[in-house]
């Protein structure tokens, strides 16, 4: 990826200032790591689902909705601690 | 709230499930008995600020406690004096009646998304002052017309404050989400799902139907894909799930719930049904050719007339398609049940009628096929036919009972005693000869046994049960007819 960067910054071509090139090539980059970091999760959800075991809905009560909204629970719990936080930074910023 | 599971006299118990009390149906009336139990949840509950919103909205069925006198009253009849006592009743509170009782597996997608989103905004709104919902079920939901109401009072109870677990969770997710999914991605009808499962969907049921690329994506992933993969590694032996974990910041358990109820709104707005379903009964009406445009308006001028004559007070429209004459004895101030065995239709009807603000409740209904008794002993929710007998002054059968003749192959005379069951009073049926296209479609190669089928025989089958009033030849086949009940009469 760099030396793609490099060779661009090189040529600086056709009238278009060479900063603007660097940002458009750093977003490029972001939007490939982005892309392999997808793909890892569609890896891990694909073993997820391969790996997935045979549950009888008959006789559960509904485990795995019960969990999930637990960890959703969790996760909301801790964004209410981050938000609380962003807005303590907030109002010392206007503060200031 | 369930329908009946016993009568005597004039007292029918209405639920059992509920240990906080039973509702009664006595008379005319909607009863509740509340004991020792249900007295403290149901004092919270009368004096909630979001219940009297909800109650001078009509959302939430309007109550009223009833004095002593008025019990002590009641309390002579000897059945529902058994019953308080047998109940451990306290006191006795009245419930506003709902006209026509529908259930969850006779409503089209749109109902059900309705009717979820009345119960979201219920426990929403009872958040702020500590109280929610002790179930989720589409069953504490009624439509008066269009409009949903909620019903079971007794499902409002004070919260834990500091529990982030809203228990109903999964019952909301199974109940009404599951089902809208596997509706709308595969086409399920909604009654084939709802009739047998009182709770909705499993994930896990769920599960088997998906593609790959569908397991990996939203709404599936997190509604379907998730929860089967953990309820799959969920040792069965570890109930440390189930066991109550409570914080002692309240604040964070209100944004923590009013969070998830944010997450349950997002996926039931994405599993909103879609408006512009068509299915081949969609535009039937207006693409029918057994009519020409001359007669069409005769058609609707003769239904129009007969309404504007008798003004019935309570419609049927037995395979209503778009709803046009249903809108017309609406606009005429006639409560209607409008049934037909096609969802798209039905739901198509239900938009156009709560645009309009007509008193239409449209219903997924098959007249050959209609919705049996379910739940526990057949004794929880009711039959259409039990529901809907005697129930109206006015059925209308138009270009409907070839489909009955032919494709049900109902004998006519069993047709003729069914309306003379359903209406105390009026009937205006459309007769469609073996000649007619439509007709001769249907009959495929079986025309043959329809030959009998002449205005004559039609009009004396009619006649064992009904008065002929007035007729009128729409054209070489089709014959409209505007008949009485013999042994009805008009009903108060």
């Amino acid at each position: 990826m760099k030396k793609i960067c490099c060779e661009s910054e090189k040529k600086g071509p056709c009238g278009i200032k060479k900063a603007c090139l660097q940002d458009v090539f750093a977003l490029s980059s972001r939007a490939r790591n982005a892309g392999h970091v997808l793909k890892i999760i569609l890896a891990c959800m694909a073993v997820l689902i391969i790996t997935e075991n045979k549950a009888y809905a008959y006789t559960d009560p509904g485990t795995g909705t019960l969990i999930w909204q637990g960890l959703l629970a969790a996760f909301f719990g801790a964004i209410f601690y981050i938000k609380k936080i962003i807005n303590l930074f907030k109002r010392k910023k206007n503060g200031q | 709230m369930n329908d009946c599971t016993s009568t005597s006299g004039n007292v029918r118990t209405v639920s059992f499930r509920d240990p906080a009390g039973q509702v009664l149906a006595v008379d005319d009336r909607i009863l509740r008995i509340v004991n020792r139990s249900g007295l403290p949840n149901l004092n919270s509950c009368l004096a909630s600020k979001t219940v009297q919103r909800f109650m001078d909205r009509g959302r939430l069925a309007a109550t009223r406690v009833l004095d002593a006198s008025e019990t002590m009253k009641l309390l002579e009849n000897v059945r529902l004096k058994n019953l308080f006592e047998n109940a451990a009743g306290r006191i006795i509170i009245e419930h506003e009646q709902v006209p026509f009782r529908s259930y969850p597996y006779e409503w089209p997608p749109e109902m059900l998304h309705e009717a979820a989103r009345l119960t979201l905004d219920l426990a929403t709104g009872l958040l702020e002052e500590g109280l929610g919902l002790k179930d989720a079920t589409p069953y504490n939901v009624l439509f008066q017309a269009c409009e949903p109401v909620f019903i079971d009072l007794l499902s409002i109870e004070r919260r834990e404050p500091g529990d982030p677990i809203w228990l109903p969770y999964t019952q909301f997710v199974q109940a009404f989400l599951l089902p809208l999914l596997a509706n709308k991605y595969f086409g399920i009808p909604l009654a084939d799902l709802l009739i047998s499962r009182r709770d909705g969907l499993k994930p896990e049921e769920v599960y088997p139907l998906c593609g790959l690329h569908r397991k990996l994506l939203p709404p599936f992933l997190t509604m379907v894909t998730i929860p089967a993969w953990l309820t799959a590694r969920h040792k069965k032996k570890d109930l440390t799930i189930y066991q109550k974990r409570y914080s002692d910041n309240f604040d964070q358990v209100r944004f923590i719930l009013q969070s998830q109820f944010g997450n349950l709104r997002r996926a039931l707005e994405r599993l909103a049904p879609q408006g512009n379903r068509k299915s081949y009964w969609s535009s039937y009406t207006l693409r029918n050719d057994s009519y020409s445009r001359d007669q069409f308006a005769a058609k609707r001028a003769f239904v129009e007339n007969i309404i504007m004559e008798f003004c019935p007070k309570r419609v049927l429209d037995v395979g209503c398609n778009n709803g046009c004459y249903s809108a017309i004895a609406a606009g005429r101030g006639a409560r209607v049940v409008a049934i037909d065995r096609d969802p798209d239709v039905v739901g198509a009807v239900w938009r156009h009628a709560r645009s309009q603000g007509l008193d239409i409740l449209p219903m997924v209904v098959d007249i050959c096929r209609p919705s049996p008794a379910t739940g526990w002993r057949n004794r929880e929710c009711a039959p259409f036919l039990e529901r809907a007998g005697g129930a109206f002054d006015a059925v209308l059968m138009l270009a409907v009972i070839h489909h009955m003749l032919i494709s049900e192959r109902v004998p006519l005379p069993e047709i003729i005693d069914l309306a003379a069951d359903l209406t105390t009073d009026l009937l205006v049926i459309e007769y469609i000869a073996p000649a007619d296209p439509m007709f001769r479609s249907l009959a495929r190669s079986n025309e043959h046994l329809y030959q009998d089928l002449a205005p004559g025989c039609f009009e004396a089958a009619c006649r064992r049960r009904f008065n002929i009033v007035r007729q009128l030849q729409l054209n070489n086949s089709r014959i409209l007819y505007l008949m009485r009940n013999k042994s009805g009469g008009r009903h108060a």
